[in-house]
């Protein structure tokens, strides 16, 4: 049972309203969903094999995680017009997750050529300067600005949420957990993979895992927002 | 009629139009030209398009849900699905006029 200090006298909460238990529920709801999806897209598609389905580039898989991501931001963008009194909290959170599908479609490559990841690139003469101030000027500040803006807003309400231990807080740390495991098996797995001498096969189980936790954490951005979402289009607030 | 107010039906729309629609629609391929020659765009604009139209018709359902119960809640719902759904019908020619674009290049 858990309790919650309501003036002095301590009042029981339902199982359903403990933020721990919620995010638990969702987060094992967004695995089903996903494997489900995905068996789906291997039984539904003419595909061979399960790597072209998660493993490969541009495969249902990724596809799914674009899509889900830009449907995020199409979502928040609606939200922030129909709820005005959060239209900046929206719009941040509409400009993150574009950033996220096109991350996922690799816009950074092939929207100039170059690789837009590399730090290294925006100094490199080989590429014209006018592309490299381009991005800068219409990418990395706005990016920053917004990146700034919601740093700004969360700032202020993560200390009281912190201490009331609001749900969304917790999704959060869990959507942050994901994404750090993400970058962390597509970063350092091809490095420990040969050590460990597991091989080809080990890089694609690598890859899919990678793939797959993609999905899951765009999927679960959507269902840790659904409430927000609701309440935004149920004109609350 | 309760469940279709959760996103797994909403997400599964996305879902199929990425898996199933995106290979069928004209001038897709699988390595979109990339670069300057508008493929790319052509491509995101598309999936903004998976969007919209989920969105389109998650407000024409909830408009629907609460017509009798809150018309001002209804009007909200079904104002936000028809922008969605004219954007989304905008999107598609877009994709096509940008895919036409790049390929008579």
């Amino acid at each position: 049972m858990f309790f919650t200090q309501s003036g002095s006298r301590p009042q029981p909460i339902s199982e359903t309203h403990n933020p721990i238990f919620l995010c638990r529920k969702h987060l094992v709801q967004v695995m089903i969903f996903c494997m489900a999806v995905t068996v789906l897209a291997k039984w539904g598609t003419a595909l061979p094999g399960w790597r072209d389905v998660i493993a490969s580039e541009n495969g249902p898989v990724e596809r799914m995680s674009a899509a889900i991501w830009l449907m995020g931001f199409t979502w928040c963008l609606a939200a922030a017009l129909a709820q005005r009194t959060r239209a900046v909290e929206w719009l941040t959170v509409a400009m993150v997750l574009l950033l996220f599908g096109l991350r996922e479609l690799d816009a950074h490559r092939w929207s100039t050529g170059w690789n837009l990841d590399k730090l290294a690139n925006y100094w490199n003469p080989q590429f014209p300067l006018h592309e490299r101030l381009l991005v800068i000027g219409l990418m990395v500040l706005p990016c920053l600005i917004v990146g700034g803006v919601l740093c700004l807003r969360l700032r202020k309400t993560i200390g009281q949420a912190w201490f009331a231990d609001e749900s969304w807080l917790r999704h959060l740390m869990v959507g942050v957990a994901i994404l750090v495991l993400c970058v962390t098996l597509d970063k350092v797995g091809p490095y420990v993979l040969p050590l460990l001498a597991f091989g080809d096969f080990g890089q694609v189980f690598l890859m899919e895992i990678e793939e797959f936790l993609e999905l899951v954490l765009a999927v679960f951005t959507i269902a840790s927002l659904w409430p927000y979402l609701q309440k935004a289009f149920n004109g609350d607030g | 009629m309760c469940c279709l107010k959760s996103w797994p039906y909403w997400i599964l729309i996305v879902v199929i139009c990425a898996t199933w629609v995106l290979p069928e629609i004209p001038y897709y391929q699988d390595w979109m030209p990339y670069g300057y020659e508008l493929g790319g765009i052509a491509l995101v604009v598309m999936y903004l398009s998976f969007g919209c139209w989920s969105l389109g018709l998650y407000g024409f359902v909830m408009g629907g849900l609460s017509w009798r119960s809150d018309s001002l809640k209804s009007r909200l719902a079904f104002k936000v699905g028809l922008a969605a759904l004219f954007l989304a019908i905008g999107l598609v020619l877009c994709y096509l006029k940008l895919m036409h674009l790049t390929l008579s290049v």
